[in-house]
This record gives structure tokens, C-alpha cells and sequence, in this order.
């Protein structure tokens, strides 16, 4: 196993504050610059994105837009990324162990994402330069990396090759070697084979499933309170995952019975509250009623199933997912003590800027009706708020 | 000085612009700086404005002098200073007699041609700067592997290996493997002559990079090639940013065209510039290619050089002129958002509210009616007062050189209420006097002084400068720095304290027997060199320096500072006390006046004034006289009319016995009591002819009423008892009073306004008598309370004080007298280190912590005597604020 032995725990309540109550600080400091309700209201009043723009100046990301010319979701999108970005790597700097291994663990999962990505777009023949634009910066190797992973055949020759000369140096490495180990071991040691018809998709999936069972390790290691609510958090995100990669397999191929067992089984993350009960019952589930059956003996998912259930265009199961999120991440965020705040504070504001993003679609393409739909973060009025308050 | 003690008069005007005006006129009302308009359209948000559009253009224009001074910045070129803010803004812009749009699009039109040429100049210099690179690579690549390949014939002949390079050593090394390798795939083809079975590709890349480069190569071919380095020396710029980059030229040996490709695909990552060489074995050619090379690296360069140039004179030109763009863009940006703050109720016409001081709305009467009249526009007066506030008037101040530091010092704890009394002016003479109390050396003192002095005299130039936070502290505050040296030095001298030493500037007014021919004994006593009250006993001006060399110093000091502490401590107290009393006439409030203004001052009148009047009593009271009229003296055949010393102020009288008596005919017997030979009767065992222990004295008001057992006037029990009675009859009257009118009145009004609700009122107003009642209990308690621990608080007047002297006394003793004695290097030393503690302790540490303690004194104990505090600060609309605040 990859994971790493932090020397030290991050100690709780007495003694996290000696070495982490600086960086926890200015993270708590950055709670600020979190949008408003009322700047969401100002937003969805919109009617031209240069007005969304203005708005905008109102807020933390002032500095960040005042010297674009023009404005588009993308756009924006990548600039208040490159601020989140700057933001994290500012505290990152200001860390020592075992916090910033912890910090590091966060980026893990968009090095992951991006090697996939690369990866897809070289498949679809896309220009790599257009592929490392879109990449996400908190992912980024050093660039002669990015442009390496490209050229590599897509066979399983070239993984293979991939993997020794370019992945070996970075810190996802690990995860890749699993990757090819555990396949080779089930395809009876014919490593050529390994990931012939293996889609893209599933490399991912196996990737972050080594990732989250990794990082789970590493805060249970942590121990204090960040071991606690990281490891609640890494639990449902497992869970997510799970389910996902349930749903999402209906009608292809790796929802054929000897695909169920042999390869979507390998994929479901081995911590979690559906782990390994409920992981084991998902194996057989053909068909969305049987899932639901499943996720009805686990009453946290069975209120997200249901609105999945229900249909209609209200509210997707990931929207439900992503408001669950949110309220965990807040209250994450909220205790003091842990290094979990660390990890809700990059994911609170990627759904921030998924919100905003969202939001401009929706101006950008004049659908007002949706405009709503978006999770605000640290909003009063959130359902577990308790309205009227 | 009533200005400076209550802020200025606000009247809330409404202004009536033509729209076509607005613009000029607003640019005229900027440079006074004296109104701040309110948010008429608070309902919209920042894009439904009307100016919106403008606005925006100002932030555009901002953008574009932001990339000017990033250009510049590139060069190294300093954005030069426009002068004066004041001067800009007075003298006549040509952009005067234009109007906004007008303004802004001249001024759009001219910036955005200097952002096209610069742009597209740094298009130019980069296309130019990758040329001229990649002629300097190339011209290194041949060079380099000319050499390499000279070095080449060598090893093939197995002569000696000749290295006058580390580089053409490294290289034989490596033709020799090469050899070796070609020998073991094809022992006998190979012929030996120049022709290179190997394939080899030459490019450059970055020497950050080499080292993954490397790595990455041997990984992908699984070592089967060879690769050589060489640095280039000259670093190049990137075209891009502009950085130097140094980078190294490479060669890369291979067999077999797969792995070419690799090589290819790997340099491609890299960002590796690959270069094709001639035919190596031809020198004629590669010395052909080189001179080409060379030649073309010329021409490039010189008009890369030109570029540059044009680059450096346009934005020297830009530098030049930036700074007054962007005060005219923010003049703009400040204008149109003030505009967006009106309202449109008439189409045309434009209505603008807000505070203006009220002395100065002439001003803007005028600037109104210039700029209709510059437009040719008839209309009616169109500033008016309009008769309903907005929820409190702001508060402003004119101050001067002097006293903004001081207001600026109050503020920080909170802005005056509208009008209320300003503690600034007080401060301005007590925080620095009470700063000397603590500081009071004079020597320290006159360092401190001389620090203010400097930073005063330095004053133009810090006005301009752009200061940081520290430095710019130290500005706003030369006064009060010079101010707190003064006082410093005259507290110094009241102490007799120079760097712990006293000064014998006036002859001491005592005398240690055996002082003239330098023969003091140990434990020697002082005398008094006159009569004990005669003019010539007192020293002219502060302390004796005697008490510097007696040994009750310590004891003698710290009963006169504690004293001084305490009564400084209490008039400041009850200063802050008058105060509200002044507060509460101003504001009309007759329930503060006399429901909690009069019952405080009986409170701290009968108990900490009279403590005061305790004090300086007992100060005054001639008691050698006192005790001596108690005390049985022989006479021993002395002369029976006046047989005595002066020292007695009454008339001598004989007794009865006519040997054993006080000196007013007090027959004594040997047992009396002090009260027997006491002819005052005032009663106690004192009976007014012992010096009393004021502690005691002050703790038994309230233990013992009535009672005085050392008494200094006659009646004193009595005249206690009853202002004991009067200070706690006052709180009652502070605690109940107020809050019941302050219900009775709401009631009434309530009753008013809905007769019928009655019912559901009375609930409402139970609660709000509750709350009154809470809010007063806390100001009585923190008042009452207050009293006894503030004034205890005050004795850090003293404290700090014994802990300055002492600190003085250990480093001079420590430092200088112990090394003084014994040789000239010794005390050079010595003197080093009491310079360096001096200063370090006494001149920088001990003045932050003397001054803290004195912003102490002042927020906490004189300050919540009257001050609310709560006030809102007056922002005006001026184009120098803005200039200045958007250069910090």
C-alpha cells in the first residue's frame, strides 16, 4: 500500500493549535469571502453577464475579474479556480507535517482527473494544449510532464510504458500501479491484455477508489477529531461513489452479469457505510428498482434515493448528493480542531463555483427558470437551516 | 476652540442639478470636499444605475493604466509623481470645459491607441525575441557539436586523451563506448572513418529541465542511447514573459527510427527546439553554416534592439503621464458614482441629497449655480435644506497640523456622537503630561523631545512621501512625540531626574555634617541649612536633590507620586464627569442632568474629592508646630517669657508647675495621654495634634462613621458622616430615578398614540422598564465601582514611574559606576552598554509602555466617564481623499 505513516497525529482540541492553529486561522478567515444569499440574489437578477461581472466586483472576486475585458462561464470559471488555486497553495505553504501531507492529499484526486483526462482528449484527438487549458490547476504536474502523458499509445503496452517512464515520478503513481497489479492478478498475470478493454472510465473509477481508501487510511492515522469527521466525510463520499458507479452502469456492458462480479465490484471503494454489506448486495443489482431495494436498508440514502425515485426535473440524485455535501461540509467547516476544514474549504468553494458557473449558464442561455437550482453554500435559508429563522 | 470641542453643525440639503450640468457641476463640489450625499436609490443594485456606463469605462481606463504601469514596471521605469494633489486639482483642466463624455472619450481615444502600440509592439518583440533565440541556439548547437565532433577523431585513433575542456573529455569518454558498442553489434563493418552510424537529433532545452529530460529519455529508450549536455552561457529571455531562462544544448544518440519517434514525442513535451545540422563531416559547410548563422544572428539583433527601444521611449513617454491620467480617471469614477447616489425624478433633472457642513453650504450654492450659468441654463436657486435626516447628522472636525493626531488618537477608540463633547481637546494637553508623570526624566526626556523635533522638521517631506504604516504613525504623531518629550523633561525636573541622577542646580537646601571637607560618616543625618518653613528652607523649583543620595528615598518618592497619582487621577475623573454635565445641558437632557449627572458628582464629591482636600491638607498643616504644642518640655531654668524655639506658632505659655509643660501652659505629669497635652480638641486619640495615616483615616469613613480617631480639624467625624450620607443617598437617585420618568414618559406616549391597545401595551411597556432598569443598574454600578477601582487604576501614574527611576538607577549604577573605577577600557564598555539598554529599554520600550498605559488612563477611566461614542464619521465626497487613499 501506498499510504503514507504520518510521525504525528494532528492532535485534537489540546494540542492541534501548537503546530496547525495558524494555517486553521487563515482558513477560518477565508469563511468571508464565501458569497452572500444576497449576492446570490443579485446574481440570478441578472440580465447580461457584464452585469454578473459587476456584481461580482462587490465581492471577494473583485480583484480576481477587474482586469478582464469581457466575461464567460469558462472564463470565469478559470479565473475564480486560479483563485481558489492561489488561495490553497498559500496555505499550503504555510503548513508543516502532517498537515501538509494532508493538504496534499486533497490534489491528489484532481492529479487523478487529469491524467484522465489527457488521456480521454488524446483518444478523441484533441490538441494537448487545449487539453492542459482545461485541466484543473489544483492537479497540475510540471508541464513537460502534462505534455508527456499524451504520447503514449492508447494500449495496454503504452499504459504500461506511461506508467514507467511518466506516472512512476508523480505522487498518483501509486494509485496507477495498483491499477495495473490488480488487473494483471485477475486477467491471470497477461499484463499486455490488462487494459485493452478496459475504458477509460473505469481507470478512473479504480483510481479515485484508491484514493479515497488511501486518504481514508491516512486520517484514521491522523486520529483526534480530524480522523472523525474526515472520516465521516470520505465514508459518504465512498458511498457516492458507490452508488454512482451502480447507476451509471446500467446498460452497458459492465452491468452484464460477468461483468458485475469480476470488474464493477472491483470499484466500489472498500470503506464507506455501504462497505461491505451494502457493496456486496450492489454487486448483484441489475436495474434501478433493485438499487433502490438496496439503498432502502440504508435510511441515509434511501430519503436521496427516493427524490431520484420520484423523477422529475425538480431535482437530480446529484443535486440531492451535492446538498448533502454541503450541509456536512459546513458543518465540517464550522468545528474547530481538525484538518477536515481544509478539505471542506477547497470543496465548498468548487461548489461555489459551480454555483456561479450555473448561474451564468443559465443567464448565458436565458433560462430563468432554472436559474435557482444551484446549492448555496453557508446560505440561511438551506433546508437544515430551519426556515423562518 | 468650539469647534475643536464640539463637531461641526450638518445641514441636510437636497441639490437640484440639470442633467446636462451634473457632471461639471459635481467636479466643482469634489475639489471642497464638503458634502456627502446620500444613497437616494438604495433599492438598486450596482448595474440598474443610471451611470453605470461610465463607471464601467473609468474601471476600463483603470485596466489599461494598470497594464502601462506593468510595462513600465518591466523596465524599470518609476511612474513619475504628478506633483501636488491639491495643485492638480486647482489648477484648470482643459478637461474642464468639457463634459464627462466628452472627457472620457478623449481620453479613451488616446489610451487605447497607446494599449494598441504597446500591444502590438510586444507581439512584435516577441515574434522577434524567438527568432533571435532560436538564431542563438543554432549558432550555439553548431558550435557545440562542432567541437564535439573535432574532439571525436581523437578517441577513434586511440591516441592519448587530450581534455582542455571538461566537455571534450566527457565526450571521448564517450565515442569510446560508442566505439565499444558498435564493435560488439558489427565487429568488422565498421570501417574507421568519420561516417557515423549513429543517428543523432541536436536541439536545446531549458536546464531546469535537463534533469527530468534526461531521466525521461533514458526511461523511454531503456538506456538505449546517449545523450551530452552543454550549458549555454548567455541566458536568454523567454518571449512570453519575459524572463531569462538559461538553457543547455543537447545531442541525443540513437539506432533505431522507434525510437527517434520517441525522442521526437518526448522533445515535443519538453518544449525542447530541435535543430537539423549539416552533414558534420563536411567542415567547410558547417563553418558556411556558422558564418550564415552569425550573420543573420547581427541583423536580428539589431532590430530586436530597435524594438526595444521604440517599447522604452513609448512608455518612458506613458510614464511620464500616467499618474495624472489615473488621478483624472479616479476624478471621473468618483464623479459618476456620486451621480449614481441620484435620483431621477423629473426627466432632465437630477436630485441629489446629503450632510453638509453648515457654514460651508454657500459654497456649494455657488459651485451649483457656476455651472448652470457655464451651461447657459436659467434656473431657480436649487440648493435648499430639506428638513428631514437621514438617522444622524455625521460627525466632522477641523483640525489642524496639530490636533489630528489627537482626534485621529480618539476616533480609534470611537467617533464622537454629533456634537457631543470631543475628548480630543483635553487629550491633546493631558495624554501628553500624563505620558511625562510616568516618563519624568530629564535626560530621557529631552532624546524624546528632540525625536518629535525631527520628525516636525521633516514634516514637508513626509507629507509627500508614501509612508509605511509605521513610519506614517510616527508622522501623524510628531506633535504628540514632542509634546510628550516636553512634558517628559518637566516632570523630569519637578522629579530632580536626570538618567536617574539628581541635579544640584540650585544648591541643596540640606547639609550632611562633615559635607565640607568631604568626611560624611555612614548614617550620617541630614540638617536643614535654614529654619524649617523660612523661604530660604524651600527648594526653588521641584524636589531636593538631596532625597537622590538619602536613604528614605524610595519611601519619600513613593508617598509623593502615589499622592500626586491620585489627585491627578481624580480631577481628570471628575473633569470627565463636568463633562457630561456639560453634555447634558447641551443636549437639554434634564433627566441625565440632574438624575445622573448631580448624584454623580455628589458621589465622587463626597467621597474622592474630599479625599483630595484630605491629602493637601495634611500637606499644609504646619504639624512641627502641632506636635511640638504636644509634646512636655523642661525648662531647666530657661528664660520664662519666651522660652522656646519658633518652631511653636502659638504664644508660649508657662504652666502651673512651672518646670514640666507643653507649650500652652499644659501642666504635665509624666503619664498624660497625647490627648491631656493636646490643646486642639478635635477629638480621638489624636485629638488633632497627630499627624494622621490617611488610609485609615479614608477606610474608617465608611467603617467606623462618625468617628475620626486622628483627626485634622475640628467637627471632622461629623463632617464625614454627612458626606458619607450624601454619597450613598446619591445612589438611589442615580439607580432609580431616571429609569422611572424614562417609564412614565413612554407610557404617556403610548397612551397617546393608541388608546385602545392599551392593554397589549402594558405587557410591552412592563418590559421595556425592565430593560431600562438593567441599562441603569449598569451604569450605576460601573460608576460607583468605578470610582474606587479607576482610581486605583491611576497609581500606574506612580507605578511606572518607580519603574522608569529604578530601571535609570540599575543601568547607571550597573553599567557606568561599577566600571568607571576600574580603567579607561572598562568604561568604555560600560558606557556602550548603558547606551544600548538606554536606548533600547528606557527610549524605545519604556516610552510604548508609558504610552499605552497613558492611552489607558484616557480611554478607559477619563473616557467612560461621558463619552458615547457612537457617532458615524463624516465622508465626504473630495477628490483628494480619493486620490489619496488609492495611493495607499
Amino acid at each position: 500500500m501506498s499510504t503514507v505513516k504520518p510521525k504525528t497525529g494532528t492532535g485534537s482540541l489540546e494540542t492541534f493549535n501548537i503546530l496547525h492553529g495558524f494555517p486553521e486561522a487563515l482558513v477560518r478567515g477565508m469563511r468571508n469571502s464565501f458569497l452572500l444569499d444576497s449576492d446570490y440574489h443579485h446574481l440570478t437578477q441578472c440580465e447580461t453577464l457584464e452585469d454578473v461581472k459587476l456584481n461580482l466586483t462587490e465581492t471577494d472576486y473583485s480583484e480576481a475579474l477587474a482586469d478582464m475585458d469581457s466575461i464567460s462561464p469558462p472564463q470565469m470559471q478559470s479565473v475564480a479556480i486560479q483563485k481558489l488555486v492561489t488561495e490553497f497553495q498559500y496555505l499550503r505553504t504555510q503548513t508543516i507535517e502532517p498537515l501538509s501531507t494532508f493538504l496534499d492529499f486533497i490534489t491528489y484526486e484532481y492529479m487523478i482527473e487529469n491524467v484522465m483526462l489527457l488521456l480521454k482528449g488524446t483518444l478523441s484527438g484533441r490538441d494537448i494544449n487545449e487539453l492542459i487549458a482545461q485541466c484543473h490547476p489544483l492537479g497540475m504536474f510540471k508541464e513537460s510532464t502534462m505534455r508527456s502523458i499524451p504520447t503514449f499509445e492508447n494500449t495496454p503496452r503504452g499504459y504500461q510504458d506511461l506508467y514507467q517512464t511518466v506516472l512512476v515520478d508523480t505522487p498518483v503513481g501509486p494509485y496507477f500501479a495498483m491499477f495495473l497489479k490488480e488487473s494483471s492478478q485477475l486477467m491471470g498475470g497477461e499484463v499486455r491484455n490488462v487494459l485493452e478493454e478496459v475504458e477509460i472510465e473505469i481507470i478512473k473509477s479504480s483510481l479515485i477508489k484508491y484514493w479515497i481508501e488511501d486518504f481514508y487510511q491516512f486520517s484514521q492515522t491522523l486520529g483526534g477529531d480530524t480522523a472523525e469527521i474526515m472520516g465521516e466525510i470520505l465514508s459518504v463520499r465512498a458511498d457516492t461513489n458507490a452508488i454512482n458507479i451502480t447507476l451509471n452502469s446500467f446498460g452497458t456492458p459492465l452491468n452484464e452479469p460477468a461483468m458485475r462480479t469480476s470488474d464493477r465490484k472491483r470499484l466500489y471503494p472498500a470503506v464507506g457505510h455501504l462497505y461491505p454489506a451494502g457493496t456486496s448486495m450492489l454487486t448483484d443489482v441489475s436495474d434501478e428498482d433493485e438499487l433502490g431495494r438496496v439503498l432502502e436498508l440504508f435510511p441515509q440514502y434511501a430519503s436521496i434515493w427516493n427524490i431520484h425515485a420520484a423523477g422529475g426535473g425538480d431535482k437530480s440524485i446529484d443535486d440531492a448528493f451535492y446538498e448533502r455535501d454541503v450541509q456536512m461540509l459546513e458543518l465540517a467547516f464550522e468545528s474547530q480542531m481538525h484538518c477536515a476544514v481544509f478539505y471542506a474549504y477547497v470543496k465548498l468553494k468548487e461548489q461555489e463555483i459551480r454555483n456561479m458557473v450555473w448561474i451564468t449558464e443559465c443567464i448565458l442561455q436565458q433560462q430563468k427558470d432554472e436559474i435557482n437550482k444551484f446549492v448555496p453554500v453557508f446560505s440561511h435559508h438551506a433546508p437544515w437551516r430551519g426556515k423562518g429563522k | 476652540m468650539s469647534r475643536w470641542f464640539r463637531s461641526e453643525v450638518m445641514s441636510y440639503v437636497s441639490l437640484i442639478v440639470n442633467e446636462d450640468a451634473a457632471h461639471n457641476c459635481l467636479a466643482d463640489i469634489g475639489k471642497l470636499g464638503i458634502i456627502q450625499f446620500t444613497d437616494l436609490n438604495p433599492e438598486l443594485t450596482p448595474f440598474q444605475r443610471r451611470y453605470v456606463s461610465f463607471v464601467k469605462r473609468c474601471d476600463e481606463l483603470e485596466r489599461m493604466l494598470r497594464f502601462f504601469t506593468a510595462e513600465c514596471e518591466k523596465f524599470d521605469l518609476i511612474i513619475e509623481s504628478a506633483g501636488d494633489i491639491d495643485q492638480f486639482l486647482n489648477t484648470p483642466l482643459d478637461a474642464d470645459d468639457k463634459t464627462g463624455s466628452e472627457l472620457l472619450k478623449s481620453m479613451e481615444v488616446e489610451l487605447e491607441a497607446h494599449e494598441a502600440q504597446l500591444r502590438e509592439l510586444n507581439k512584435y518583440n516577441e515574434k522577434l525575441t524567438t527568432e533571435y533565440n532560436e538564431k542563438v541556439e543554432l549558432q550555439e548547437v553548431l558550435q557545440k557539436t562542432r567541437r564535439l565532433f573535432m574532439g571525436n577523431n581523437v578517441p577513434r585513433h586511440k591516441s592519448s586523451p587530450h581534455s582542455d575542456e571538461e566537455d571534450d573529455y566527457e565526450s571521448n569518454a564517450l565515442l569510446v563506448d560508442i566505439d565499444d558498442n558498435e564493435e560488439h553489434e558489427t565487429p568488422r563493418q565498421r570501417a574507421r572513418d568519420m561516417d557515423m552510424r549513429f543517428s543523432s537529433i541536436t536541439g536545446v532545452v531549458s536546464v531546469e529541465e535537463k534533469d527530468r529530460f534526461e531521466r525521461m529519455i533514458f526511461r523511454a529508450t531503456r538506456g538505449n542511447c546517449y545523450v551530452r549536455f552543454s550549458a549555454i552561457k548567455q541566458a536568454l529571455n523567454d518571449p512570453e514573459t519575459g524572463n531569462l531562462v538559461e538553457k543547455c544544448v543537447f545531442i541525443v544518440f540513437y539506432k533505431s527510427l522507434s525510437i527517434e519517434n520517441k525522442l521526437k514525442r518526448i522533445c515535443n513535451a519538453f518544449d525542447a527546439h530541435l535543430y537539423s545540422l549539416p552533414d558534420m563531416d563536411d567542415m567547410a559547410s558547417v563553418d558556411h553554416a556558422l558564418a550564415e548563422n552569425a550573420q543573420e544572428l547581427v541583423d536580428s539583433r539589431t532590430v530586436l534592439i530597435k524594438n526595444q527601444d521604440t517599447r522604452f521611449n513609448l512608455l518612458r513617454m506613458l510614464s511620464m503621464k500616467a499618474e495624472r491620467w489615473t488621478w483624472l480617471v479616479l476624478r471621473e469614477k468618483t464623479i459618476y458614482h456620486s451621480l449614481n447616489h441620484f435620483k431621477s425624478d423629473v426627466s432632465g433633472i437630477l436630485r441629489g441629497e446629503g450632510w453638509v457642513i453648515a457654514d460651508q453650504v454657500d459654497h456649494v450654492r455657488d459651485a451649483v449655480n457656476r455651472a448652470h450659468a457655464n451651461m447657459d441654463m436659467d434656473m431657480p436657486s436649487l440648493v435648499d435644506f430639506v428638513p428631514q435626516p437621514w438617522p444622524t447628522a455625521p460627525t466632522h472636525f477641523t483640525t489642524n497640523k496639530f490636533t489630528y493626531g489627537y482626534q485621529e488618537f480618539v476616533n480609534t477608540y470611537g467617533i464622537p456622537r454629533y456634537r457631543e463633547a470631543n475628548p480630543a481637546v483635553f487629550t491633546a494637553a493631558t495624554f501628553p503630561f500624563l505620558f511625562g508623570v510616568m516618563y519624568g526624566d530629564i535626560g530621557h526626556g529631552i532624546f524624546l523631545f528632540c525625536a518629535g523635533f525631527f520628525l516636525i522638521s521633516q514634516e514637508k517631506k513626509n507629507d509627500e512621501a508614501n509612508l509605511n504604516e509605521m513610519a506614517e504613525g510616527l508622522h501623524m504623531g510628531r506633535y504628540m512625540i514632542v509634546m510628550m518629550g516636553f512634558f517628559a523633561v518637566y516632570a523630569g525636573f519637578i522629579y530632580n531626574d536626570c538618567f536617574s541622577l539628581g541635579l544640584n542646580l540650585f544648591g541643596s537646601r540640606w547639609e550632611f555634617k562633615g559635607q565640607e571637607d568631604n568626611n560624611v560618616s555612614e548614617n550620617a543625618e541630614a540638617y536643614q541649612k535654614s529654619d524649617y518653613g523660612s523661604a530660604q528652607s524651600v527648594y526653588p523649583f521641584g524636589l531636593d536633590p538631596i532625597w537622590h543620595v538619602s536613604s528614605n528615598e524610595l519611601l519619600f518618592f513613593n508617598s509623593f507620586k502615589m499622592k500626586l497619582s491620585v489627585i491627578f487621577g481624580i480631577v481628570q475623573m471628575f473633569a470627565g464627569t463636568l463633562l457630561k454635565g456639560l453634555n447634558a445641558v447641551f443636549f437639554q437632557e434634564k433627566l441625565d442632568l440632574f438624575f445622573e449627572f448631580l448624584p454623580m458628582v455628589a458621589f465622587s464629591g463626597s467621597l474622592f474629592i474630599y479625599m483630595i482636600v484630605l491629602i493637601v491638607m495634611k500637606w499644609s498643616i504646619n504639624w512641627n508646630s502641632r506636635m511640638l504644642s504636644a509634646t512636655c518640655l523642661e525648662l531647666n531654668g530657661a528664660d520664662k517669657d519666651t522660652w522656646g524655639s519658633n518652631a511653636y506658632d502659638g504664644e508660649w505659655i508657662l504652666c502651673d508647675n512651672g518646670n514640666f509643660c507643653t507649650p500652652w501652659g499644659h501642666s504635665c505629669t509624666g503619664t498624660d495621654t497625647l490627648e491631656e497635652k493636646c490643646n486642639l480638641d478635635f477629638g480621638g486619640s489624636g485629638d488633632g495634634c497627630q499627624p494622621p495615616n490617611l488610609i485609615t483615616t479614608l477606610i474608617n469613613i465608611a467603617l467606623q462613621p462618625g468617628t475620626v480617631d486622628e483627626p485634622l480639624y475640628y467637627g471632622q467625624g461629623g463632617v464625614q458622616l454627612v458626606l458619607l450620607l450624601i454619597a450613598f443617598g446619591s445612589i438611589p437617585v442615580l439607580l432609580l430615578v431616571k429609569p422611572y420618568f424614562l417609564s412614565q414618559r413612554s407610557y404617556r406616549a403610548v397612551v397617546h398614540v393608541d388608546e385602545n391597545a392599551e392593554a397589549a401595551e402594558e405587557d410591552h411597556e412592563e418590559h421595556s422598564f425592565g430593560e431600562i432598569l438593567i441599562h441603569q443598574a449598569i451604569e450605576t454600578i460601573e460608576f460607583v465601582l468605578g470610582m474606587v477601582s479607576n482610581t486605583a487604576s491611576y497609581l500606574r501614574l506612580w507605578a511606572l514611574s518607580l519603574a522608569h527611576s529604578e530601571l535609570a538607577t540599575v543601568f547607571w549604577d550597573k553599567a557606568m559606576l561599577s566600571t568607571l573605577n576600574v580603567n579607561w577600557f572598562a568604561t568604555y564598555i560600560g558606557f556602550i552598554i548603558f547606551a544600548g539598554v538606554t536606548l533600547g529599554v528606557l527610549l524605545m520600550m519604556d516610552v510604548l509602555e508609558c504610552f499605552l498605559h497613558a492611552l489607558r488612563l484616557h480611554w478607559v477611566e477619563f473616557q467612560n466617564k461621558f463619552y458615547a461614542a457612537d457617532g458615524i464619521r463624516f465622508n465626504p465626497y473630495s477628490f483628494k481623499n480619493t486620490i489619496k487613499e488609492s495611493k495607499t
